[in-house]
């Protein structure tokens, strides 16, 4: 009975997941800064939480449709590969507003993205980190995309309500 | 049955919470439920490793379970921080009165949810549970009054 087990064995996994966290969080410094802190932090916590969230659903029994790295239960591997996705959730917004997208381009920027996104986890399955038992990998674009749709609806709205908190300061 | 029983108690619980003056911004709800979810989710693994809470067997119980967890949880903390953040302003024994009637609340539902079967908990995992839900109450309201200051020093105010 250990609460957060260590890896079975520190391979492909373990290292993929490492080398995208430190890439990742690197990255996040790097562009320009288009948000205000406390909104982008917001952003990657959402990132960072909702795939907990799925995981802590249908991960584990009754439904059990896939298995995360080495154990089909929570191990540490696990909490650094759910800070993984805080950077991509970033990015999707960052994209978003950098290149200012707006109107029916916003459907094809999602798309996108959530076939950028199904891409890395087809990549993430080959070297152990998703194990899909009962899903597929149309199951996760169809997630990514709405849950991508889900976080520019939310962005947006924490904007607006930044910016008429910071017009009232 | 059950999962009805629990859809309409999360209807109400957020209907209730919709209509209830607020007295926090609303980027601190939306970070204060993320932190929330975030350190429950992971809380719930952890006990779930030691085998000390399981989920049902049951999709229906299932998918009661998340209601529960995934939005009355995170609704009853909004709840309590905006009643600490109130009565912390009167006195800090005040905010603590808040802090142990929210501990209270939460160690009082847990045997419901063992009856209806939602969430089952081993000898003392009903304990640690109530243990673990103290020290995620401390975390909320740590991250809470950090979130504010951080909002603050971003907007220039004293």
């Amino acid at each position: 009975m250990n609460p957060l087990p260590l890896p079975k064995r520190f391979d492909a996994n373990e290292w993929s997941i490492i080398l995208s966290l430190a890439a990742g969080y690197a990255a996040l410094f790097l562009p320009r800064r288009l948000f205000p802190f406390p909104v982008s932090l917001l952003i990657v916590l959402f990132g960072i939480t909702v795939p907990k969230l799925f995981d802590a659903t249908l991960a584990v029994p009754p439904f059990e449709l896939y298995d995360i790295n080495d154990y089909p239960k929570l191990e540490l591997m696990d909490v650094a590969l759910h800070l993984v996705y805080g950077p991509f959730a970033y990015f999707f917004i960052y994209g978003y507003a950098r290149f200012r997208i707006r109107g029916p381009s916003t459907i094809a920027w999602i798309v996108c993205c959530s076939l950028l996104g199904v891409g890395i986890e087809w990549l993430g399955t080959l070297v152990g980190v998703y194990t899909h038992k009962n899903w597929n990998l149309l199951y996760s674009f169809f997630v990514y995309g709405c849950l991508q749709g889900l976080l520019l609806v939310f962005s947006r709205l924490w904007l607006r309500s930044w910016e008429t908190t910071k017009k009232r300061a | 049955m059950v999962l009805g029983a629990y859809l309409v108690a999360t209807l109400i619980i957020v209907l209730v919470f919709a209509y209830l003056p607020k007295r926090l911004h609303l980027l601190e709800l939306w970070f204060n439920a993320i932190v929330h979810v975030y350190f429950y989710t992971y809380q719930f693994s952890v006990l779930t490793n030691l085998k000390l809470v399981s989920l049902p067997e049951s999709p229906d119980k299932a998918a009661a379970s998340v209601a529960v967890r995934f939005i009355i949880f995170p609704v009853i903390v909004l709840l309590y921080l905006q009643l600490y953040d109130k009565w912390k302003q009167r006195s800090r024994t005040a905010g603590f009165a808040a802090f142990v009637v929210t501990g209270a609340l939460l160690l009082l539902a847990q045997p419901l949810f063992q009856w209806t079967g939602i969430i089952r908990y081993s000898n003392n995992g009903i304990y640690w549970s109530a243990l673990a839900w103290i020290v995620l109450l401390g975390i909320n309201s740590g991250c809470m009054t950090a979130f504010r200051r951080l909002v603050r020093k971003e907007l220039l105010l004293p």
